[in-house]
């Protein structure tokens, strides 16, 4: 009985969040769609894979402003799964990614150009986090014209996809700095797909130098 | 309590007897006889065992409510010694049956010595991608060959037909599947469908299956053989299709003509690609072209041998007289691809020549000429195993046959029946599953693993032989029910099924079954009162259901106090579900995906927090669609929850807290 009793009091105030219990083994956390669920226990040591999708961020600040433990927050995780219109990518700590050194594989889904640009801030030039990302994935971003130029500052990545982007129509000239890069893949991106077959094209010379290109139409 | 450490004990040691029994089995009537009745007796001690485990969870979970003083006298409160004096006398009678059994086993003059093997092989790190490599080997040519006899124009019919024939194990189904998926082959034919057809050749089925296959969804169950005929020239008139049927047995001329009535709609050189273990299918279908699938040559059959041995690290070299042993080995297995990776898989990690000749001098060598099969090479196989392999690799037979096995899934129905609690030098169970299915792998017992996007293993499957053996060696104990056959062959423990069979689990013998399992995309009950039927089978260590209303059943599932995994998919569910489920404390494993509560139904669930609190042993949660669900309770004193999914929860506020700390 204790626990819904606190109902009444626990609205509001964010710094209450730093008060909430971690899970002691949860290893893999998965929120779809739960619009309305702002308090739960933080998870730092998360290890195997965490997705929020249209949901609220509050959960994740909690998580990672928690600076109580011995190892920091989400240090161990390795699939990061991030996306949806309304989540509040804003709210979220510009330098929250620095922690991440277990990172190896990144999707980002369903944003607008408009969250795109915000979380560039995540990954700065001087950003020398995620050493151990292998491997994006971007998807489902109907408004987006032009890759961000981030993704070249990720430089341990190995494998690009790139999936329902209908107006992308070219990449960032820095790809070529990504030399640990073997695998580009681009399905349904009708655009970018068209500039990548002509290889006369500037964006053919941003990618020439990848040894497995993958181009595919809308499925 | 000792009688309780003592029966433990017991059923522990007899557990390896009967694992190591199954040689002995074969060869004498009476001991199988005396080996189903020690099994009887296990299951009975197994179950009292899971009592003790089950009243110890409760007593548990009833002292952390309780404060210490009240604690001490709860020990000797009157339900708890009434469940001890009831428990003392069960144990009685079945250390009674025990001795009862093993006095007439010295009249059978079976050995007590159990020869237990240990498992040498370290799987490496690395072999997820050994595991995955094509390697199929000298079939570049054979696919041309095929696609050439694909290409031939034909004479008279609108579809012609090419078999594939040879023995199992020689790798048909993989051809054909390197022709399937061939460039050319998909610029040859407007469309093309797979169907395994397997032993039952029904013909209805199968072209459910080929409307399945086409339209790339599930097709009614009770669509009239008409209305799959119309849906059919539908999608195949005039256009030129290609159609493999895997795996053919029937050798009825009759259903054959039948069936291909219905195909002959397509356009002109439309082509049916057939694969067979018999020539006599293949003529009593009429085939155009026979195919007759040759075997490896000696020195392909040496590279895959040796590729497997080494675990895909050839270079290495090997020592001279293995590597001539080998050669020999490789040379006996006439060509047939599954023989040497089976072969292989036996011979990972073994270094004495001794251990290899006994390989190439066994005796089961003239049982494969004899059978003309290679079943007794995968056998040998099977019996190097340790026994707790095998009991998992003897449970796969409740997937019906061709079936695509979901890694996660296995591995957690597995951990359901106790059958991962073995290598206490790994702690975490799942990981001991996630080393199984990479032997099984490794070894060829399970091919054709998927692959996820994290690049962990996501599903595989058995090869026909494989899943053979699985059943041979499961004996009566596992079956899958497909609803072709009308009543139950003995008496199962674990059971997955169809659609079609449900009026069959009415005669399933309640007491001894543990696993239950509506195949996926079956639909289950409609009527919410037939579905009451599962809460008989009290002993349930795996419940998974689909498609189902399940409102009787909500309120009466407590009852099933053994359950360690429970999935309900898309069922039809009372609010009494959440008390009953709190009831099931030794659950591990819990996917609910139900509707058909109210949202002011859920608010009287929120006075109850224990409905997942009590749950102390679970391991994964994946809760989806209650849509009216606004509160989890407290779930952070869980202490082995690993996984938690929730989604598409719109209302959810509040996972709670036990003790808030507030500044």
């Amino acid at each position: 009985m204790g626990w819904c009793k606190m109902g009444g009091y626990i609205h509001s105030s964010q710094s209450r969040h730093l008060s909430f219990p971690p899970f002691p083994l949860l290893s893999q956390l998965s929120i779809t769609g739960c619009q309305n669920l702002i308090h739960m226990p933080t998870f730092p040591k998360l290890d195997k894979s965490l997705e929020l999708n249209v949901s609220p961020v509050e959960a994740l600040n909690a998580t990672v402003n928690n600076q109580s433990l011995s190892l920091p927050a989400l240090s161990m995780l390795k699939s990061l799964c991030i996306g949806g219109h309304t989540l509040a990518v804003n709210k979220i700590p510009e330098n929250w990614m620095q922690n991440l050194t277990s990172l190896q594989n990144l999707q980002i889904e369903y944003f607008s150009r408009l969250q795109f640009q915000k979380i560039a801030s995540w990954f700065r030039d001087n950003f020398n986090s995620l050493p151990s990302l292998q491997k994006i994935t971007l998807q489902h971003c109907d408004d987006l014209k032009e890759l961000p130029d981030w993704i070249c500052n990720l430089s341990s990545l190995q494998h690009v996809t790139i999936r329902y982007f209908t107006h992308l129509a070219s990449v960032p000239e820095g790809l070529s700095r990504l030399t640990k890069l073997q695998t580009l893949e681009i399905i349904g991106c009708p655009l970018l797909v068209k500039e990548c077959e002509a290889q006369t094209s500037a964006t053919w010379r941003n990618i020439a130098h990848i040894p497995n290109i993958i181009l595919r139409d809308l499925i | 309590m000792n009688e309780v450490e003592r029966l433990k004990n017991t059923v522990e040691s007899i557990r390896n007897v009967l694992l190591d029994s199954e040689d002995k089995q074969e060869q004498n009537h009476a001991v199988k006889n005396w080996i189903r009745r020690l099994k009887d007796v296990m299951n009975f001690a197994d179950n009292l065992l899971d009592e003790f485990v089950i009243e110890d969870l409760r007593h548990k979970a009833d002292a952390r409510q309780k404060n210490k003083v009240t604690k001490v006298f709860y020990s000797l409160s009157p339900n708890r010694i009434a469940f001890r004096y009831m428990m003392a006398h069960e144990i009685e009678k079945i250390l009674k049956k025990f001795t009862d059994v093993v006095d007439e086993m010295s009249k059978l003059n079976l050995s007590q010595n159990i020869v237990v093997i240990m498992q040498t092989d370290s799987v490496r790190r690395e072999t997820s991608s050994f595991v995955l490599e094509s390697d199929i080997i000298g079939r570049e040519n054979k696919k041309k060959e095929i696609i050439n006899l694909l290409r031939q124009p034909q004479r008279d019919r609108n579809v012609s037909l090419i078999s594939i024939v040879g023995i199992g194990g020689l790798g048909k189904t993989a051809l054909a599947q390197l022709v399937y998926n061939d460039k050319e082959v998909e610029n040859i034919f407007e469309k093309k469908i797979w169907v395994c057809v397997s032993e039952n050749f029904d013909v209805k089925t199968i072209l459910m299956k080929i409307l399945e296959s086409i339209l790339n969804r599930k097709v009614d169950e009770n669509l009239s053989l008409d209305n799959l005929q119309s849906n059919l020239r539908q999608n195949l008139s005039e256009r030129k299709y290609l159609l493999v049927l895997d795996d053919i047995w029937n050798e009825s001329h009759q259903k054959w003509i039948e069936l291909r009535t219905y195909l002959m709609c397509g356009a002109k050189e439309s082509k049916i690609l057939v694969t067979t273990r018999s020539k006599t299918v293949a003529q009593t279908m009429g085939v155009g072209e026979l195919y007759v699938l040759n075997g490896l040559n000696p020195e392909e059959s040496w590279g895959l041998l040796n590729n497997i041995i080494t675990y895909g690290n050839e270079a290495q070299g090997m020592h001279e007289t293995l590597e001539s042993i080998g050669k020999e080995i490789a040379e006996k297995c006439s060509g047939v691809p599954l023989a040497i990776r089976t072969l292989g898989g036996l011979l990972q990690g073994k270094s004495k020549e001794s251990e290899w000749n006994n390989v190439l001098q066994g005796d089961f060598w003239r049982l494969c000429q004899d059978e003309n099969s290679i079943t007794p090479v995968l056998k040998l196989s099977y019996q190097n195993l340790s026994p707790q392999h095998r009991q998992c690799f003897a449970y796969c037979s409740i997937y019906p046959k061709d079936w695509e096995i979901e890694k996660d899934e296995w591995i957690q129905l597995c951990m359901a029946q106790g059958y991962l609690e073995c290598s206490p030098e790994i702690t975490l169970i799942e990981d001991v599953g996630n080393q199984f299915v990479k032997i099984f792998l490794t070894k060829s017992f399970f091919q054709d693993a998927k692959m996820d996007e994290d690049g962990d293993i996501y599903s595989f499957k058995m090869h026909d032989l494989m899943h053979d053996l699985a059943m041979q060696v499961a004996g009566k104990d596992c079956c899958s029910l497909d609803g072709e056959a009308n009543e139950l062959v003995e008496r199962p423990m674990h059971v997955s099924f169809q659609h079609k069979a449900i009026g069959l689990l009415d005669s399933l013998d309640a007491s001894r079954l543990r696993t239950l399992v509506l195949l996926s995309s079956s639909p289950g009950w409609t009527d919410g009162e037939e579905s009451s039927v599962i809460s008989n089978f009290k002993h349930l260590r795996v419940l998974k259901l689909s498609d189902s209303s399940l409102t009787k059943l909500s309120f009466s599932i407590g009852k099933l106090k053994h359950l360690r995994c429970l999935k309900l998919y898309d069922c039809r569910v009372s609010i009494d579900i959440f008390k009953s489920i709190s009831k099931l404390i030794c659950l591990q494993t819990m996917k609910l995906q139900v509707y058909g509560i109210s949202p002011w139904e859920f608010r009287v669930l929120l006075y109850d927090s224990k409905w997942l609190s009590s749950l102390t042993n679970i391991v994964e949660i994946s809760i989806t669609y209650c849509v009216g669900l606004q509160f989890l309770p407290p779930l952070e004193r869980l202490p082995f929850l690993k996984s938690l999914h929730i989604s598409f929860l719109r209302m959810l506020i509040y996972i709670c807290y036990e003790k808030p700390i507030l500044p």
